[in-house]
């Protein structure tokens, strides 16, 4: 593919004329294929023996479903195959909760009793703001181990790939754009991007072969620039509209007199401002959802594109619309299965009161499993099913002179990351 | 017989195209040129597929990277029989167990530490650190959430719940002072509201706030019963019990969030652990301030004997909860009704009978 394709926002499917018939078997593809039955089968079975245990078996849970995952993508021909233990998650998460927990603990502490024993706001404020950067950076820090971990557990054709580079210098990095993306209101988003696939991608390995990715920041930034710009504009508007329409003087009224119980004393109208502030809000969210949403994705497509390994090129033909038809998909099955389950759950309780102790916990715990079983199997794996079937290796015989690498891999995995809920499986 | 299948040595790469033929329960690896690659045991042969699949086979021998590929479904149904194990999981190596134990070890003993010493201790000095005024100002809107909740329960508004009574107060106020610590109060009462309601209930929030639901009144027959309440409470109070336990549940909070993970119904069992957890030091406070309201009446004779017939209305009144019993606050009734027939007759009334029926009458 040209150098530059995926630098411009393409709007999907014009790219590539190859059809699909073509590259099926033609041995640089790339599919996923995994039987949905075993996956659920798999997903209960954890839920169910995580519920028992007290959620330790969650390190067991996750290696049998990463294995099926894995063995799903076929690069090739050949599978990928995940080699982690439920072992190595558990001793790591452990390490991690003797030096996490003192940690967070005395952290959390010492910024209660500074804010506290001065008694000014302003302290309190700042404290709280040291706290979270702290757990942000942790949170980065513990994503990058994440990485390494997953890429050393990671073979195809009977080689591991790895990732090198510092986690705390990539944390340290992040935090320091993240708070420069902030103060520029988003403006330097696109350089904290730019900053995460460059270390990312130029540090990840496959045996003695490295990844390359030779992006710009300036590409970045011509695909980011809308979504920036509109969720600005959106928010300027939202402000404006809330500030002239008085909404959220109405609005604090009518919670005030919900609290204190006296509707019917409210000044009429005080409804129509908790309307008209909750509809400013829910503008706002999904613009800048879909805005963010669709840049992610071409974002992807560049990313992918200007990925390179000893000379075989990728690219990605993933459309928007393809992934917001699954996202939609997913959301209406949510949608219903909310429906028919609380539904359910409330025609027990209508008839039966005494049930109303015991069955919300149940009901809690249903939706629970039931809403991870629905992001499984009608998110993640179309998901990755749709980047599998798009995603175009050129030149895959280089994989072949690949030789093992004798970098050591991490003994250990994920253990802070497990502990920060980093990572969706 | 020799089969054809795919080998990847683990060192590179590159697949190897080699022929399989089974003797002797081996089974060898052959190259095209017929150099053998190796022979691998059938004993030892273990299928990496997971789930299994049909049409292939994922052979490892050891805990190596090498992998051997086999699609000949003829043959694999031959492995299938011969390899007793092959869709087994391989076990470990040796002395597999050592890092479960070392780190499982610390790790018990590192959460032990701090729920029993680490939490209780920083909870103490940090409600110790937090200025008068903070706490002062966390009672108070604790207590105005407490009469909202009451005056809705009641369909009234929030004045006409709290009860004013000038001679009362007068008898309540000499009542408290009788019961103050020999030593003086650390953290004494600074305000007490007296609430209308039916409920029998008497707290201490921070910053020295006390509260009193009426009902008390109405279930004590005798004047000692609510003295004791009164200064089991004055005792939470001196020994700031509630700010300790407010920083102490935020504590634990964080602990079990952290314990726990991403488990489905993981806030609901972090709220019980917190519960569980939290009651426990919660029923230690309850035993200080029993003990101490003992040694209070003691020191102002009066008989505290007259709470353990009070106790045993409450008693009555209180559902047992059963199996969920770790989760309550207090120490169980029978305990605490022990202690204070342990405690036996420690002097005289508390109140004249006109005080009493004064105070009784506070909120008319």
């Amino acid at each position: 593919m040209s150098s530059d394709t995926g630098s411009v926002p393409v709007v999907d499917g014009r790219e590539g004329g190859k059809s699909r018939g073509g590259e099926v078997g033609n041995g640089s593809d790339i599919f996923f294929e995994v039987s949905l039955k075993n996956l659920l089968i798999r997903l209960i079975k954890n839920k169910i023996f995580g519920l028992l245990t007290f959620g330790i078996y969650r390190f067991w849970g996750k290696t049998h479903i990463r294995r099926q995952l894995w063995q799903g993508v076929r690069i090739g021909g050949d599978s990928l195959e995940y080699r982690g233990t439920a072992k190595e998650l558990f001793i790591g998460f452990l390490i991690a909760m003797i030096i996490l927990v003192p940690i967070l603990l005395v952290s959390s502490l010492v910024i209660q009793i500074l804010s506290f024993a001065t008694g000014n706001p302003a302290v309190n404020a700042i404290g709280q703001l040291a706290y979270f950067v702290l757990l942000y950076g942790f949170w980065q820090f513990a994503r990058y181990r994440l990485w390494r971990y997953r890429l050393s557990r990671t073979a195809w054709r009977g080689i591991r790939f790895y990732l090198s580079g510092s986690a705390i210098r990539y944390a340290l990095n992040v935090l320091l754009r993240s708070f420069v993306a902030l103060v520029t209101l988003g403006w330097a988003y696109p350089w904290l991007q730019a900053y995460r696939l460059n270390y990312q991608l130029n540090n990840t390995h496959f045996g003695d072969g490295q990844f390359t990715y030779s992006g710009s920041t300036g590409d970045l930034y011509r695909l980011y620039w809308p979504a920036i710009l509109i969720a600005q504009l959106v928010a300027v508007a939202a402000m404006v509209f809330v500030a002239t329409s008085g909404a959220i003087d109405l609005s604090m009224e009518a919670l005030m007199a919900a609290e204190t119980g006296q509707v019917k004393t409210a000044k009429s109208g005080s409804g129509e401002g908790v309307v008209k502030l909750v509809l400013a809000g829910v503008i706002l969210f999904a613009t800048m959802t879909i805005f963010s949403f669709v840049t992610r994705i071409w974002e992807f497509r560049y990313l992918v594109g200007k990925t390179t390994f000893n000379g075989a090129r990728f690219s990605s033909r993933l459309s928007v619309r393809s992934v917001l038809l699954i996202f939609a998909v997913m959301m209406g099955l949510m949608l219903v299965s909310l429906l028919v389950v609380g539904g359910f759950f409330g025609a027990i309780i209508y008839w039966q009161k005494a049930a109303a102790v015991v069955l919300p916990f149940v009901l809690f715990i249903f939706l629970l499993i039931g809403m991870d079983i629905l992001y499984t199997l009608f998110l993640l794996v179309p998901i990755v099913r749709k980047i599998c079937e798009t995603t175009e290796i050129e030149n895959l015989d280089v994989f072949e002179e690949t030789a093992a690498s004798s970098v050591n891999s991490p003994k250990y995995g994920e253990g802070f990351a497990d502990a920060m809920d980093v990572g969706a499986f | 017989m020799a089969v054809a299948a795919r080998l990847f040595d683990g060192k590179a790469a590159k697949a190897r195209d080699v022929f399989l033929t089974l003797a002797d329960g081996q089974l060898f690896i052959h190259d095209t040129e017929g150099a053998l690659l190796g022979d691998w045991p059938v004993s030892e042969l273990y299928d990496e597929n997971r789930p299994t699949r049909d049409d292939e086979l994922n052979l490892s021998l050891d805990h190596e990277d090498a992998r051997l590929i086999i699609t000949d479904v003829a043959f694999i149904d031959v492995l299938r029989r011969l390899c007793p194990h092959l869709h087994k999981r391989r076990g470990g190596p040796a002395g597999w167990w050592k890092p479960y134990l070392y780190w499982g070890g610390g790790a018990v003993v590192a959460v032990i530490v701090i729920f029993t010493v680490v939490l209780p201790l920083l909870a103490w000095q940090i409600a110790y650190l937090i200025p008068t005024e903070t706490q002062a100002q966390i009672g108070q809107e604790t207590r105005d959430i407490f009469i909202k909740a009451i005056a809705r329960e009641d369909g009234t508004k929030a004045e006409a719940v709290v009860c004013r009574n000038p001679a009362a107060e007068a008898v309540l106020e000499r009542l408290v002072t009788a019961l103050a610590a020999a030593d003086g109060e650390e953290n004494p009462v600074r305000k007490i509201t007296v609430v209308k309601t039916k409920q029998a209930n008497a707290f201490a929030l921070p910053g020295g706030q006390l509260m009193i639901f009426s009902g008390l009144f109405d279930i004590s027959d005798h004047p000692n019963g609510f003295s004791a309440v009164l200064a089991h409470e004055i005792a939470h109070a001196d020994h700031n019990h509630p700010m300790r336990l407010f920083v102490t549940n935020a504590g634990v909070a964080t602990i079990f969030s952290l314990l726990l993970g991403d488990v489905s119904g993981g806030t609901l069992l972090a709220t019980l652990g917190q519960m569980t957890v939290g009651s426990g030091y919660s029923r230690d406070f309850e035993r200080e301030a029993d003990r101490s309201a003992i040694e209070r009446m003691q020191a102002a004779g009066y008989d505290i004997s007259p709470m353990v017939p009070l106790m045993e209305k409450l008693a009555k009144q209180t559902p047992s909860s059963g199996f969920l019993s770790f989760l309550d606050s207090h120490p169980g009734f029978d305990e605490r009704i022990e202690t204070l027939r342990a405690a036996g007759k420690t002097g005289g009334a508390a109140l004249s009978d006109e005080d009493w029926t004064t105070l009784r009458g506070y909120c008319g």
